[in-house]
């Protein structure tokens, strides 16, 4: 038999333990973003959204008053379908433009969670009979739709050309929509075939629970913390850290110039530039330093940097001049970019005439 | 195949009792959207739903089920005196 639907987990429960130390762990990863490189940064940042839908999954939900109505649901499942053909139509070339849609499709399946009290993947004691009934016949049409989606679609484009066929191989979007397809389809069908409730009743709205609040501020922040980190690279202002000496050489005048720029919150990006500079009063030298390979970023964390200028002349007055120009990309906001620019420019008596 | 409609009074037993469909899901172990679907006769209950459900109200399973549309209660305990009596006649009393 079905557990009361409106049990009360206690504090000392298991679960809330558990959600207690999983969300601690989530949050000492997040809380340690700034000081860690890309690859760790992912995978906190997996690990957290893993966590909440964990914890998502454990408590119970009501549809509220819009997500209840039928025409409200299927309207949900209509956008997922749209949202799982602009995916599957991003052409490969476009990397970072899958990851906006790929975060408005959580949004719309924890949306859809809620519409359909996630009935669909519940275990078999969290469910009635009714329910049981509707997520078997749900997952015997979302079985024909998926099998109908492989063959026709994913098959057809093997078939049809090699063009075809490399979309479907290339195009990230594709495997994305159908991992939509596989996970969530059951819930689609329940959605879209299940009634309107009982309209007269209205259950009385208990109070809110923290740990509901919490989970669900967890998935806004997860959704918008590549959207608000990719416009704060856009926004904030760089933060410069320089550093200048007198260089070992003192045959000449040599002076050693270092320059990190930071830019961005939680998605960041530094961009170093250090060299050896001298000079003899004809022209500006490098010892080292000022060359092809120091155009390259110190750490990226979330954002795609690639090199847009990378240029060293000495000007005919003997004037040592380094440009690196980067261009930052968000992946949260793939359409926002920004050119960093770093210039250094000595002149042949050594005075420094740009610099970070 | 389809199955047949299946009728109830489902809903006049909870107003006797003073029941609302919550009180009657908790007391069932099911969602209160399924028994809203069960008094709209969108969903046919198991047997052994229904069972719980007749002892919820302890009465047999046909007073609370039917293949045929439910008559009023009234006309079932006292046919001979609501047949007796012409539509919109006020019974008096002596």
């Amino acid at each position: 038999m079905m557990r009361s639907w409106h049990r009360r987990r206690g504090y000392g429960s298991p679960e809330f333990l558990v959600f207690v130390g999983l969300t601690l762990c989530a949050a000492l990863g997040l809380a340690s973003l700034f000081a860690m490189g890309q690859f760790t940064w992912f995978l906190l940042y997996l690990v957290a959204t893993l966590v909440t839908v964990l914890v998502l999954r454990a408590i119970p939900v009501e549809p509220g008053a819009v997500l209840s109505r039928r025409p409200a649901r299927r309207g949900l499942v209509l956008l997922i379908g749209a949202t799982c053909c602009l995916l599957t139509s991003i052409p490969s070339t476009l990397g970072t433009w899958y990851l906006l849609p790929t975060l408005f499709l959580i949004f719309c399946n924890v949306m859809l969670g809620r519409a359909t009290q996630r009935i669909s993947a519940a275990p078999v004691h969290d469910v009635d009979e009714w329910q049981e009934s509707m997520r078997n016949r749900a997952h015997v049409v979302a079985y024909w739709i998926l099998a109908a989606v492989v063959v026709l679609g994913v098959g057809g484009a093997y078939v049809i050309s090699y063009a075809t066929r490399a979309w479907v191989a290339d195009s990230f979007g594709v495997w994305i929509a159908l991992a939509e397809l596989l996970l969530f389809l059951p819930a689609m069908v329940v959605a879209w075939r299940q009634p309107d409730p009982v309209v007269e009743y209205v259950r009385p709205r208990g109070p809110i629970r923290w740990s509901r609040s919490l989970v669900f501020g967890a998935v806004a922040v997860e959704l918008l913390l590549p959207v608000v980190s990719g416009l704060a690279m856009l926004v904030l202002p760089p933060q410069v850290n320089t550093t200048r000496r007198p260089a070992a050489d003192q045959v000449r005048g040599c002076s050693y110039l270092g320059a990190i720029t930071t830019v961005g919150w939680v998605f960041q990006a530094q961009l170093p530039i250090s060299a050896d500079v001298c000079w003899t009063g004809v022209r500006a030298v490098e010892q080292w330093g000022l060359n092809r390979s120091d155009c390259n970023p110190e750490t990226t964390s979330g954002l795609l940097v690639t090199t847009v200028s990378c240029t060293r002349r000495l000007l005919p007055n003997g004037t040592l001049y380094f440009d690196y120009t980067a261009r930052l990309e968000s992946p949260g906001l793939p359409f926002v970019q920004r050119d960093v620019s770093l210039k250094v420019a000595v002149s042949r008596t050594g005075r420094l005439l740009a610099f970070p | 195949m389809r199955p047949e409609p299946l009728y109830n009074r489902l809903a006049v037993l909870r107003a006797e009792h003073g029941m609302s469909r919550h009180d009657l899901a908790a007391a069932l172990g099911v969602n209160y959207q399924t028994i809203g679907y069960i008094e709209r006769g969108e969903y046919s209950p198991s047997l052994d739903l229904a069972f719980r459900i007749a002892e919820v109200f302890g009465l047999p399973i046909e007073a609370i089920f039917s293949r045929q549309p439910m008559q009023p209660m009234s006309t079932q305990l006292f046919p001979a005196t609501v047949e007796a009596r012409s539509p919109g006649e006020v019974p008096v009393n002596k």
